[in-house]
């Protein structure tokens, strides 16, 4: 068994004209051994809010902002170099609960606000990292990410979209 | 107690002064009678050659400023058989466009200011109509003000074949005249090549009652830039966003952005220039009370085009 724990650099791509700063994850794995090759693997990832650039049209001026939360569920299979390095994939369906922020202010005499809401739904997850086994328990990784939550707000809105989030992060991976 | 949903933005001044300063002297505005006070409506509603779209300007002034729609507030344009929200924005800030198709059986266009705090936000990524500030309506929603289209404009005489050599010569124009009460008036988009460098820029006169006949000379079109004060009247404000939607329209999309901006490195008088002229023929509609004043027209339009080469 391992338990991983990632810090990420996030990148948020909502299909439309949005263009997020990049934001921040941590992801914490958990992997149970099914073959030496082939684990179980379960993860929870957790996002700061990654903020839209601000806009302004004939509406107002605004900012949208999008945080979001996932459960992971999958395999990991791995291939182990001779020596102490080794690389491996995650991939797998994930269950998302994402919340979109919007601050908007008009002028001085119309007051703005906040608006928020949210959503959950399902996605998949496609990761590829390497890692190097610095003891026999303790590993240090890096690892791409590449995760898409579908049909986000479907149902609720008549703007539903698919929201793609890719990743790079480092971390660091326990055996047990 | 109320508010005011439109609001002067500071980027009117800043546009006007950027628009100013690209050349050496003052333009003015052809939008005339606009209040000191009051609330002012402008509307220019124009279809081009019989064409199948409508080109819609409209613009609010306050207290002879502009003021933006905003909160969802929107312009909406509309016949029997079609509408369209004013979603974009013109060359000025408080002045809004938008193209709207028509038909022969359509011969009023209503402009209704109204509140869809959805529809005016569906170019933003997210889901507007479930994540939405909504101020609510201003008191200026509800109201309307119609044009109706006059008769097509029909060019009988133009020389166009042979260059204009002087900005002293004359062109007769003649065209078949229309309903009593109209007036007309020619708007140019004119481009000049001194071999080295290109000017565009948009220029207008006011030709007055629709008789059907006009002498008119190139001074109108072509000018000197070194002169500080050309006689010459530039397109300003909401009229050149009514001319450059036309262009637009005339080239699917892909007419230049900033063919008005007035950047003259090119001296006309010098150039060999070609002058689009649109000819407008201009109809008087009504406005609501709400409105102190306000410039309503429905127009038709249609286009020549003429050469200077000084040789």
């Amino acid at each position: 068994m391992q338990v991983d724990v990632n810090g990420s650099i996030t990148f948020l791509d909502a299909g439309g004209n949005d263009d997020f700063e990049s934001g921040r994850a941590i992801s914490v794995f958990f992997d149970y051994n099914l073959k030496p090759w082939l684990a179980l693997d379960a993860g929870l990832i957790v996002s700061d809010k990654a903020q839209d650039k601000i806009r302004t049209d004939i509406v107002g001026t605004y900012q949208a902002s999008l945080g979001t939360r996932m459960l992971l569920l999958g395999i990991k299979p791995r291939y182990q170099f001779d020596g102490p390095f080794e690389i491996y994939g995650r991939t797998g369906l994930t269950y998302w609960r994402t919340e979109i922020e919007v601050e908007e202010y008009f002028n001085d005499v119309i007051p703005g606000g906040v608006a928020t809401n949210s959503d959950k739904g399902y996605g998949y997850y496609l990761n590829f990292g390497a890692l190097h086994n610095v003891t026999q328990q303790v590993s240090v990784q890096i690892e791409l990410s590449y995760i898409q939550q579908l049909d986000v707000f479907e149902g609720k809105s008549n703007y539903p979209f698919d929201l793609t989030i890719t990743g790079i992060g480092i971390g660091i991976g326990y055996r047990f | 107690m109320k508010t005011i949903r439109f609001y002067l933005a500071p980027l009117y001044l800043s546009s006007l002064i950027v628009a100013l300063s690209a050349c050496e002297f003052e333009s003015s505005n052809n939008l005339q009678g606009v209040p000191d006070q009051g609330l002012f409506i402008y509307l220019e509603a124009n279809r081009h050659e019989n064409g199948d779209i409508a080109q819609i300007a409209a613009a609010v002034f306050k207290d002879s400023e502009p003021l933006n729609a905003v909160g969802g507030d929107v312009f909406k344009a509309s016949t029997n058989t079609s509408e369209v929200l004013l979603t974009e924005a013109g060359y000025y800030t408080g002045s809004y466009y938008s193209s709207l198709p028509i038909s022969d059986v359509d011969q009023d266009v209503t402009l209704t200011i109204v509140h869809e705090p959805v529809l005016a936000r569906e170019d933003r990524w997210y889901p507007v109509d479930v994540i939405n500030v909504d101020p609510g309506p201003s008191e200026l929603v509800g109201n309307s003000v119609t044009v109706t289209l006059p008769p097509p404009v029909v060019i009988t005489t133009a020389q166009t074949a042979t260059p204009y050599i002087s900005i002293s010569d004359s062109i007769n124009l003649t065209w078949g005249e229309g309903g009593e009460g109209d007036t007309m008036r020619i708007r140019a988009a004119t481009t000049c090549d001194n071999g080295l460098n290109v000017s565009t820029y948009g220029t207008e006169v006011a030709l007055g009652d629709d008789d059907g006949i006009e002498t008119i000379t190139m001074n109108n079109f072509i000018f000197d830039s070194a002169e500080e004060f050309p006689a010459i009247t530039f397109i300003a404000n909401v009229g050149l966003g009514m001319l450059q939607q036309v262009l637009n329209d005339l080239s699917a999309g892909k007419a230049d952005p900033d063919f008005f901006a007035r950047q003259l490195p090119a001296n006309p008088i010098e150039s060999d220039c070609e002058i689009r002229l649109f000819l407008f023929r201009q109809r008087n509609g009504v406005f609501d009370n709400a409105f102190d004043n306000g410039s309503v027209k429905g127009s038709t339009s249609a286009e020549f085009t003429i050469y200077y080469s000084p040789g």
